[in-house]
């Protein structure tokens, strides 16, 4: 970056700009407000509007655009003189030529550029005989639709498909007057669905359709928060109207979403006013969940839970904690089991990123923590290793598309199945599934045994990203942490720990599934862990935070889950998580919920563990609660109530707060600031020295025995969202149901089209499903969307459905 | 004073008093003439060709209004145009300024001479756009007075028509 700086005078004021700045920038910095239509702060210059004209001396005799204009040492530069304005006069009243003055009835009106333009302007008529275009509106697919008579062919769209979100999926058609923008790969649209496109168009031509007509843009309340559905966390703004969440937009420039949002983030908000949503406490009477009163409800928790202590003691009380909610509930929940039930069997249900922390933390130490964004974007090579980053965190992958393509890092990507970020990688090669540790640790040249058959990657591409690999400064890591088993979580952990002892500058970035992943650990939602992730067995840890709880902490780390449900279970406390659905063994845990004396639940939707529960108390959404969530750089994303509480819903940590102070213990709570504050005091981060032992992983891969046989991988769609992604309508519109997808090849060879229906056989069990013929599938490999309720995949395997070996038949 | 006189300054003042025209009008058997520039409800047009409410949903009465009264729900029709869901118009809360219909960019709002509100129950002056329309089309005193006004031929312009 360079810091050289450039004087040049913008109507008589003097001014300085770092080198590389364009004129509009330089009037920008003053203070001049220059009115443009093409301009986005997350677009480079394209000069289409031409309403950003301004004269410069020296310079052509003429107005020129000030967007396209590099700031030169010594320009003067005049941004309002009459025949500048009579430009910019001109310039809008041809854009009214066509365009039709539907104000009253178009959803951009208010937030409306060209609107603003003319309101400035003092533009009444149009000298011009207007010209009414009359297209029908054109459906471009489930959430997006373009009305051709509104756009003013800025390119924003254009641009910001292919700029930001490397998708490039709409471009201008025709040329001169009759251009118009279409989908680019015209007979279908490649979309992410992003929404992006609707952001950033000026006017209403683009559309979002779970948006239109429900309000007006000036009626919303607009509140900064942050995206509930990925380790992420992107910054958001959720707009309500009248207690209904009516849409999400970007957020400024905020880190770490840089002003992009994905499916989920756009249109996944939709969840917050399901009609399914649980809104009032209910309790099991005569085997039924009946409605009652908040005050019957706490009071059956409370004494049910005392009854369990004064019967089973505390050792026979778990509580389960949710990456779906804050660190403000999941502290609540945590003080409450150690401080109040004194039970040390506290979890949360997160498979992949508890195992890779941990992990990590015992080999590299704790003063690898996780790296910012930015670190992984300036890295010389990026390293995307098994689940495709453009379905799972979407945002993240397109910055990182960016960085390849505009910053000339150097990408190499090795998923299982095709991604959106291949065609900007260096390198784009398919690994099995299950192959992603032995990938790792063969980079760090831990093993020597033959590549292809632990991989499926051949020597060359092998050697290539070897290459590439040895020959960066600097390394990151990317992959996703939301795998099904422990046991693979660490072992890619381990692996990727040994490819950073192995060289210096490794940089190690585990995404995890769900939004909260990263802030439960770092909460302590584990059976041996304390705030800040600091262990039991940290006398000076207990100490501290036994003095704030009052209480004295047990050094005896819990049972682990599964231990736990199979021993001593007797009452479970459930706080937005399914354990039965969601969890490893659904079967061992339907069992023990089922003998437990007391299951609470705690949830925004009915799950297969609410259906079982005892007790079931409705929580909040991310739209109706204070709180924040750690993202996967370890920032925190604050989110701000936008709603009242659906219903009888309360805040999570408020229902916590209040069974503890019917038990006896207030928190003094009144709102999620001191519970803030005081996990911020208590979360001092441990000092730990890594083991730095570089442990071989090894492992082949199965071979398949015949044509029918196929690898099985499940993997998280750009689509799903997990429960609440279930019950957003417009998510569900892009992939009403799961499906199992197939490489076109395989399919013809076992003469299967486009929605047939599909037997998927283990030795486990089989299900029935739709095929989606797909070339993003390698040969041999059938992919099933994981997050979906009906979880398909778990059936073929219970414990590890990645990797496993499946018959596939036309069903 | 001599004995009795207040009883004959009494009588008096009855006598006086009982000869003068009664200032009481028999509301609501008698309703008193209505001046054309009164201020009463606010009605609502009938779309001509669907026989529905005029508004468009487009909200400016709502964002015109002073005093938080009128509620405009609406969705995505199946033919993509916008739905009105429910017109709602707080009377209680109306304080009779009429911003609403200078805002309406379809002329759906209308002025009426209708000022019979009495209810027992609050909640029974929330009325939605149908009612708003009875409202209307029952209250044409003001339209004949408008008419006598302007003069006959006058009409209304129609914001689609205008393209």
């Amino acid at each position: 970056m360079t810091t050289e700086t450039i004087t040049l005078t913008v109507d008589g004021h003097e001014v300085q700009v770092p080198a590389g700045s364009t004129v509009l920038q330089a009037c920008e910095s003053l203070g001049i407000d220059i009115p443009t239509l093409c301009t986005d702060p997350r677009l480079k210059p394209y000069g289409a509007c031409r309403m950003c004209v301004v004269e410069v001396q020296p310079g052509p005799p003429r107005p020129t655009a000030s967007c396209t204009t590099p700031a030169a040492e010594g320009m003067t530069v005049v941004t309002n003189s009459d025949s500048i304005r009579d430009v910019r006069r001109h310039v809008i009243e041809l854009q009214l030529q066509h365009h039709p003055l539907d104000c009253p009835y178009c959803d951009q009106a208010g937030t409306c550029e060209l609107q603003d333009e003319v309101f400035d302007q003092k533009i009444h008529q149009s000298p011009y005989e207007t010209v009414s275009k009359a297209h029908p509106e054109e459906v471009l697919n489930e959430v997006i639709l373009l009305n051709h008579n509104r756009c003013i062919l800025c390119g924003r769209c254009v641009r910001i498909c292919d700029e930001q979100i490397g998708v490039h999926a709409l471009d201008f058609v025709e040329r001169a007057a009759g251009t118009f923008i279409a989908p680019a790969q015209h007979d279908f649209m490649d979309c992410e669905r992003c929404g992006m496109c609707i952001e950033t168009c000026p006017v209403g031509a683009l559309l979002s359709k779970p948006f239109k007509h429900s309000a007006r843009s000036w009626q919303t309340e607009k509140v900064a928060s942050t995206c509930p559905h990925c380790s992420v966390g992107c910054s958001l703004l959720v707009e309500s109207r009248h207690g209904d969440v009516v849409r999400t937009r970007t957020n400024g420039l905020e880190e770490p979403s840089r002003g992009l949002l994905c499916a989920k983030g756009f249109f996944g908000h939709s969840f917050v006013n399901s009609e399914k949503r649980i809104t009032r406490p209910m309790v099991r009477r005569g085997g039924v969940l009946q409605p009652t009163t908040w005050s019957d409800a706490l009071d059956v928790v409370s004494k049910g839970l005392q009854n369990v202590l004064d019967a089973h003691g505390p050792e026979s009380v778990g509580v389960v904690g949710s990456p779906n909610t804050t660190n403000e509930d999941n502290y609540a929940l945590l003080r409450f089991a150690r401080a109040v039930l004194g039970t040390p069997n506290v979890y949360s249900q997160d498979s992949g990123m508890h195992a890779t922390a941990r992990t990590l933390r015992a080999v590299l130490g704790s003063s690898t923590g996780p790296h910012t964004q930015n670190e992984l974007l300036e890295s010389e090579l990026i390293l995307v290793i098994g689940a495709d980053i453009g379905h799972t965190h979407n945002v993240l992958g397109a910055h990182i598309k960016q960085a390849a393509r505009d910053d000339n890092r150097t990408l190499v990507v090795a998923t299982r199945l095709a991604s959106g970020l291949d065609k900007y990688a260096t390198v784009a090669e398919r690994i099995r599934p299950t192959a992603e540790a032995t990938l790792l640790s063969s980079l760090a040249g831990t093993h020597s045994a033959d590549i292809e058959s632990l991989t499926g990657l051949d020597r060359e591409s092998f050697e290539k990203i070897q290459g590439l690999v040895g020959e960066a400064d600097s390394v990151a890591v990317v992959w996703d942490t939301g795998l099904w088993t422990l046991d693979r979580a660490t072992r890619i952990a381990q692996a990727a720990a040994n490819l950073a002892l192995s060289r210096s500058g490794v940089r190690l970035f585990p995404l995890a599934e769900r939004v909260n992943s990263v802030g439960t650990f770092q909460v302590g939602m584990a059976p041996d862990l304390l705030p800040g992730a600091r262990s039991v067995e940290d006398s000076k840890a207990r100490d501290d935070i036994g003095a704030v709880w009052n209480t004295s902490i047990s050094p005896n780390p819990g049972l682990s889950f599964n231990e736990f449900i199979s021993g001593p279970i007797k009452a479970l406390y459930v706080m937005g998580e399914d354990v039965v659905g969601g969890a490893l063994n659904s079967t061992e845990a339907s069992a023990a919920l089922l003998n437990a004396e007391l299951v609470i639940v705690q949830d925004i939707f009915m799950n297969a563990t609410a259906e079982a529960a005892d007790v079931v108390l409705p929580g909040t959404s991310f739209a109706e609660k204070g709180g924040h969530f750690t993202n996967f750089e370890g920032r925190l994303g604050r989110i701000e109530p936008a709603i009242p509480p659906v219903g009888e819903s309360r805040p999570d940590w408020e229902i916590v707060a209040r069974i503890a102070a019917a038990m006896g213990s207030d928190f003094g709570w009144r709102s999620h600031e001191p519970i803030s504050k005081e996990l911020r005091e208590l979360s001092t981060a441990p000092s730990i020295q890594g083991s730095g032992s570089s442990v071989p992983i090894d492992g082949a891969l199965g071979p398949l025995d015949d044509n029918n046989s196929f690898v099985l991988t499940t993997e998280q769609h750009l689509y799903t969202a997990g429960v609440a992604g279930r019950h957003a309508p417009s998510l569900q519109t892009m992939l009403p149901e799961a499906v199992a997808e197939l490489n076109p090849d395989d399919a013809g060879r076992l003469s299967i089209s486009h929605g047939d229906p599909v037997r998927l056989a283990s030795t486990a069990g089989e299900v029935n499903l739709k095929a989606l013929v797909t070339a993003r599938v390698p040969k041999g490999i059938v992919s099933l969307p994981d997050r979906f309720l009906e979880a398909p995949a778990r059936q073929l395997d219970p414990r590890a459905p990645d990797g496993a070996v499946v018959r596939v038949s036309k069903g | 004073m001599p004995l009795g006189s207040g009883v004959l300054k009494g009588l008096k003042t009855v006598l006086m008093v009982g000869r003068r025209k009664p200032a009481t009008v028999m509301y609501p058997e008698e309703v008193r003439d209505i001046a054309y520039r009164f201020r009463g409800q606010v009605g609502m047009r009938r779309d001509e060709i669907t026989g529905g409410l005029t508004c468009v949903g487009c909200g400016l009465c709502e964002t015109a209004c002073p005093n938080d009264v009128i509620r405009v729900d609406t969705h995505e029709n199946t033919d993509g145009t916008r739905f009105v869901d429910r017109y709602l118009f707080d009377v209680g809360r109306c304080v009779f300024c009429y911003f609403c219909i200078e805002a309406c960019p379809v002329d759906a709002l209308q002025r009426t001479h209708n000022f019979h509100l009495v209810t027992e129950d609050r909640r029974d002056l929330v009325i939605d756009g149908h009612k708003m329309i009875d409202i209307f089309e029952n209250d044409q005193s003001y339209r004949e007075e408008e008419q006598q006004n302007i003069g006959p031929g006058a009409t209304i312009t129609n914001w689609f028509e205008r393209g």
